[in-house]
């Protein structure tokens, strides 16, 4: 049996993804003290009521400070993470942070710099990595029953409406930078050691570029890894706005020399059609009839509770900081080198070159 | 009604392996079919399929059986690097032909038939059944009733096992599964994306060199992204070297179409129809092993069952009877598309190879 400490923990950041990470914390047996932060004060004192934290700020230096607080979720919009993260690193406490990293080299940088310095326990929350379909393929990887790992697949398709949101709270986060990040990051894990070297991307302009977004409709990339193996890998983010998805919907594929591995995450196998309708979350005011049960990809609230990737993640990396038991969550070395891809895919796309990445 | 009182046709099958031989009892099954005539390099496996047919005439030689006179329609179902020559015979002698993908391994080979196409005023069909694949064809009446609005992008992929890719290398070693199998793919999309035509080919490949491959195939695994005039994006795949014993018995296949208004997502791996049985499935491709586990429907061109072929192939060479009967259309790919889809797919292999971009048109 493990001993296990107690964690108090700050939240900075109080939207959509913070104050899911501070319900779940909330309900976590080591959590004894939660304080909350957002630019809007108003919001993070709704979230401290919700959940019962002793405190909340409109100022991310007042809750990382406190001495109570062991531990730092950066759920903040993406261009906002390097200094949540940097302010959290100088008072010593260790940090879950959304991915990406950052929305530029340069900040993740600063983060890989600042570790390699002073040290500093940072992990990056890439959920997927603990959807269970993605963990099991992982299992069989480690297992070795694969081979040796020839090429792969991922492509993810999502609404065009979640694509706007995005950009609008970071034009930067683009479909490639926020989104396809997911899938280059279980490449990353599921062939972990094997680096990506190049990438050769063509996209499609059209209905972002038209809505002002600079993003592509459609983008197909090309990886290379130092041992030769070629990934595929295609983000669209324009699928029609009633399209019965709520989340990703995504495909991974991995093709290795005494076995293959055929992922289907669009969730079609439970659908749920009602004429009653349901509330669209993304279009407020819009019901639709139709929806994949099981496509919202952080996870669902069920019977009062949050189930899924982002609930076993939360749950991991707590679990992790009260008892040391290992965790899979996104280390900053990997989640800097997939930046750094997409970085690069975005870069091939627009000049119409590979873009070659140093070893 | 159709116009088709009294007419009968006479079908050469040039090649009697297994394409031949299913083409073969379709058109035998055919109510306007009168008589058949078929050859193969190897004389008596024409002879056993005849008898099997029912054939009037068989021979060794190909000429022999398209230039009997009772013959008026020509179907070419020989290796891949033996399509050319039989295609040029039939259409010298003023016969159509139905022939098999590819339409030849070389430009300079695909321009010789289009140039006798020209000269002797003939037609020629190619045989990319994957389009007859019922998915396939609701995809092509979807976009062409425009719910998907201005196609943006799409993705295609397609794996097959290793002992397939073995089979194509006996029958010409070195081909290229770009070459006779991606090409299918290639196809769809530029028949679901009509009018637009590709511009530019970016492509990378990978293979371990197995011990067991033999020729001069270097990849097992190729991805390309193929640019379209209009600068869609269109994504594909090919994959020969599915382990042994994996329970599907042809290709499995993705086609996913973006458009500005819709999309369309079709899953051709067959996993929705599994068959497992204690008692064993003989393996097509290894002899001498049972499976146990099997994706029923998972034959590229059908299946057998309760005495007739069922599948795509089927409904290809009816289509194609049925046009030369009765003058319908038929949706076979043209000598102009099959020459364009090679096209593609040599500049894929060229890209995968070189590791870089190959624009359209490449030199022939």
């Amino acid at each position: 049996m493990s001993e296990s400490k107690p964690i108090g923990l700050a939240i900075v950041g109080s939207g959509r993804i913070g104050t899911l990470r501070a319900r779940l914390a909330a309900s976590h047996p080591s959590v004894k003290f939660i304080a909350v932060s957002d630019k809007d004060p108003q919001r993070a004192e709704t979230l401290a009521d919700r959940v019962g934290a002793q405190l909340h700020s409109g100022n991310n230096l007042d809750v990382i400070s406190r001495p109570e607080v062991d531990a730092v979720i950066v759920s903040t919009s993406e261009h906002e993470h390097t200094e949540a993260i940097l302010l959290a690193l100088e008072h010593g406490k260790a940090v879950l942070v959304e991915k990406p990293l950052a929305d530029n080299s340069s900040d993740a940088l600063r983060v890989i710099d600042h570790i390699a310095r002073s040290g500093g326990n940072v992990r990056i929350g890439y959920s997927r990595r603990y959807h269970q379909r993605y963990m099991l393929a992982k299992e069989q990887i480690v297992a070795g029953r694969l081979g040796k790992i020839v090429g792969g697949l991922a492509r993810l398709y999502n609404l065009r409406t979640q694509a706007y949101a995005i950009m609008e709270r970071d034009p930067l986060a683009t479909p490639v930078v926020d989104s396809l990040t997911y899938y280059v990051d279980l490449m990353h894990w599921f062939l972990e050691g094997n680096r990506i070297v190049e990438v050769e991307a063509r996209g499609q302009r059209g209905v972002l570029a038209a809505k002002g977004f600079d993003a592509d409709d459609v983008l197909w990339a090309i990886m290379t890894c130092e041992d030769g193996a070629v990934l595929d890998i295609g983000v669209s983010y324009v699928l029609p706005e009633k399209y019965p998805s709520i989340g990703h919907s995504a495909r991974v594929e991995l093709l290795g020399s005494e076995g293959v591995l055929l992922i289907d995450d669009d969730h079609k196998d439970q659908l749920m059609y009602t004429e009653r309708g349901i509330p669209h979350v993304y279009l407020p005011d819009s019901d639709v009839n139709m929806v994949f049960l099981g496509s919202s990809t952080p996870g669902d609230w069920a019977l009062g509770e949050f189930w899924g990737p982002l609930a076993a993640e939360t749950r991991a990396w707590l679990d992790h900081l009260s008892t040391g038991r290992p965790c899979a969550l996104a280390t900053p070395e990997v989640a800097k080198r997939t930046l750094e891809v997409t970085l690069a895919i975005q870069e091939s796309a627009l000049a119409g070159k590979p873009v070659r990445l140093a070893g | 009604m159709a116009q088709n009182a009294g007419k009968t046709l006479g079908v050469a099958i040039i090649g009697t392996g297994r394409m031949g031989e299913i083409r073969g009892h379709i058109a035998a099954t055919h109510p306007s079919v009168a008589f058949i005539a078929c050859s193969d390099r190897d004389p008596a496996r024409a002879a056993k399929v005849a008898t099997s047919l029912g054939a009037q005439f068989h021979s060794g030689n190909n000429l022999d059986v398209i230039s009997r006179p009772e013959v008026n329609a020509v179907i070419i179902s020989s290796a891949e690097d033996a399509h050319v020559e039989p295609v040029i015979a039939a259409l010298k002698l003023g016969k159509p032909v139905l022939c098999e993908k590819p339409i030849g391994l070389s430009l300079a080979s695909a321009d010789d038939v289009l140039e006798a196409i020209e000269q002797y005023g003939g037609s020629v069909r190619y045989g990319y059944s994957r389009r007859f694949r019922h998915r396939y064809l609701r995809a092509k009446e979807q976009v062409q009733q425009g719910r998907l609005g201005t196609i943006v992008g799409g993705h295609g992929r397609a794996y097959n096992l290793r002992a397939q890719a073995r089979q194509a290398d006996v029958r010409v070693a070195g081909l290229s599964p770009v070459v006779y199998s991606l090409t299918y793919y290639v196809d769809l999309m530029c028949w679901l994306l009509e009018g637009n035509p590709v511009v530019e080919v970016t492509a990378r490949g990978f293979g371990l060199g197995k011990p067991d491959a033999r020729g001069q195939v270097k990849h097992d695994l190729t991805w390309a992204t193929l640019t379209h005039a209009d600068g869609a994006i269109v994504n594909l795949g090919i994959y020969y070297a599915l382990p042994e014993a994996y329970p599907s018995r042809g290709l499995s296949s993705r086609v996913e179409l973006i458009g500005t208004e819709g999309v369309i997502i079709l899953d051709g791996d067959h996993a929705d129809q599994i068959m497992y049985s204690e008692i064993g499935v003989p393996h097509v491709h290894l002899p001498n092993q049972d499976a146990k586990m099997l994706f029923l429907g998972s034959s590229t061109p059908g299946s057998w069952a309760l005495g007739d072929f069922w599948g795509p192939v089927a409904d290809e060479t009816r289509a194609w009877l049925d046009h030369l009967i009765t003058g319908r259309a038929c949706a076979l790919t043209t000598a102009r598309e099959a020459r364009n889809n090679l096209e593609i797919t040599l500049a894929i292999d060229r890209s995968a190879h070189e590791r870089r971009a190959v624009r359209l048109p490449i030199e022939r």
